[in-house]
């Protein structure tokens, strides 16, 4: 998740809370150095980042206390409370009437519960990302294919221009792109156990996108095996097949015969990485 | 632990007497109002949980705390709060500061101004600060 989707889903949520609260008149979450991270549209983020600065050197005394977790100011017409919450703080100004404890029983469930969505999500994203680190070998594979492609079509005139010499050297050159196959990606799923008479011992069965994005990989390859592998790094190479029931689909997990788990020492809920055997 | 009560009839910096002693007045001329928030913090000091206040107005100063040794940090933390809180009321627009509530990973500090003077109650987390704020403000 982009660090802009991230402050895009903070803002909404700010601005959820005021709709759900037309008293509050102003919330913000910032940092504990003070950078503002997300306010409501109607926030002033100069302001904003005073009141960080100004609660900062509010905190740096409050060691005392046992640090300072939230501080609400009552004034004559507003309230201003901010609130530690998952390493951020969360601001909030409302007018002295509003319903302080709906207003925070309101904050202290939603702020946690979208921060660790959005922390959840962005360590998704990272784990995705990790996964995909072999696409950009791909792009270069690809890349360095392509220049061969070219330096190939520029021997090829050249050839046709009658020197032999270059046309001696042209086969290697063919061989080359062999080389350049693409890392087989790995996919982290999760293990489903697979039951059932009629179900083959040696076969795991996996999301038909990935066996697509494979299919596209590997134009010309025939893919008929796939590797998994545990988390403690035991192996098992099997058979493979698309999972059957569509519901099933896109949910990242892999339905494994008990033999396989068996072999693999794993078992339902384990997590499990998968690529294609290539040979 | 032994504590001390001084009274010193004088402006002073209160800092040194602040540094030895876990109960001290510093006063030029106390005015009933003062006087009177001073009886009720008193009181409230007694209640189970509070562990001191420091009460001041421009010519006084009164601190009471349980245990010495926080004597410093709690003066400071109780300026500060001040300080802040007239910050963030001209920045969004508060009005007039009436209370800060300061609510720690183990104590609580319930910050007041009333008739002029500036109270600041210490308490463990657990006490209902606001049954403390209605008896300071009645």
């Amino acid at each position: 998740m982009s660090k802009a989707v991230r402050v895009i889903a903070l803002n909404s949520m700010l601005n959820e809370i005021k709709n759900a609260c037309p008293d509050v008149q102003t919330t913000f979450i910032f940092e504990k150095k003070g950078k503002i991270l997300a306010k409501d549209d109607d926030a002033n983020l100069e302001t904003a980042a005073g009141a960080a600065e100004t609660f900062k050197v509010l905190a740096e005394r409050a060691d005392a206390i046992g640090g300072l977790e939230t501080v609400t100011f009552y004034g004559a017409q507003r309230r201003m409370t901010i609130s530690n919450m998952n390493d951020f703080y969360l601001a909030t100004v409302a007018s002295k009437e509003s319903a302080e404890k709906y207003t925070t029983t309101l904050t202290r469930v939603l702020v946690p519960t979208v921060l660790r969505l959005i922390e959840i999500l962005t360590s998704q994203c990272t784990q995705d990302s990790a996964l995909q680190t072999d696409e950009p070998k791909i792009s270069e594979a690809d890349a360095a294919f392509d220049s061969e492609e070219t330096q190939l079509e520029q021997i090829d005139e050249a050839t046709d221009s009658a020197e032999p010499e270059l046309g001696d050297e042209k086969p290697d050159l063919e061989d080359e792109p062999e080389a350049f196959l693409p890392e087989p990606p790995a996919t982290q799923f999760i293990v489903e156990h697979l039951g059932g008479l009629l179900v083959p011992p040696d076969t795991v069965r996996i999301d038909n996108g990935v066996i697509l994005q494979w299919k596209e990989l590997y134009e010309d390859k025939e893919i008929t095996e796939v590797e998994v592998e545990t988390l403690n790094g035991q192996t098992v190479r099997c058979k493979f097949k698309q999972i059957k029931n569509s519901k099933q689909e896109g949910k990242g997990i892999i339905q494994m015969p008990q033999k396989i788990q068996l072999t693999l020492q794993t078992s339902e809920g384990e997590l499990v990485m998968v690529k294609p055997v290539i040979d | 632990m032994t504590k001390k009560k001084r009274t010193i009839h004088e402006t002073l910096t209160t800092v040194p007497v602040m540094e030895t002693a876990a109960k001290a007045t510093l006063t030029t001329e106390e005015d009933p109002a003062f006087t009177a928030l001073r009886t009720t913090l008193a009181e409230v000091n007694k209640l189970e949980g509070a562990t001191g206040y420091i009460l001041r107005n421009a010519t006084s100063a009164v601190i009471d705390l349980k245990d010495p040794s926080n004597l410093v940090a709690y003066a400071l933390i109780s300026s500060q709060a001040a300080d802040s809180a007239q910050e963030f009321s001209e920045m969004f627009d508060l009005g007039d500061g009436e209370s800060t509530v300061l609510e720690g990973g183990n104590a609580k500090v319930l910050c007041v101004t009333a008739d002029g003077s500036k109270a600041s109650v210490f308490m463990e987390k657990t006490v209902d600060h606001t049954k403390i704020l209605r008896r300071i403000l009645h």
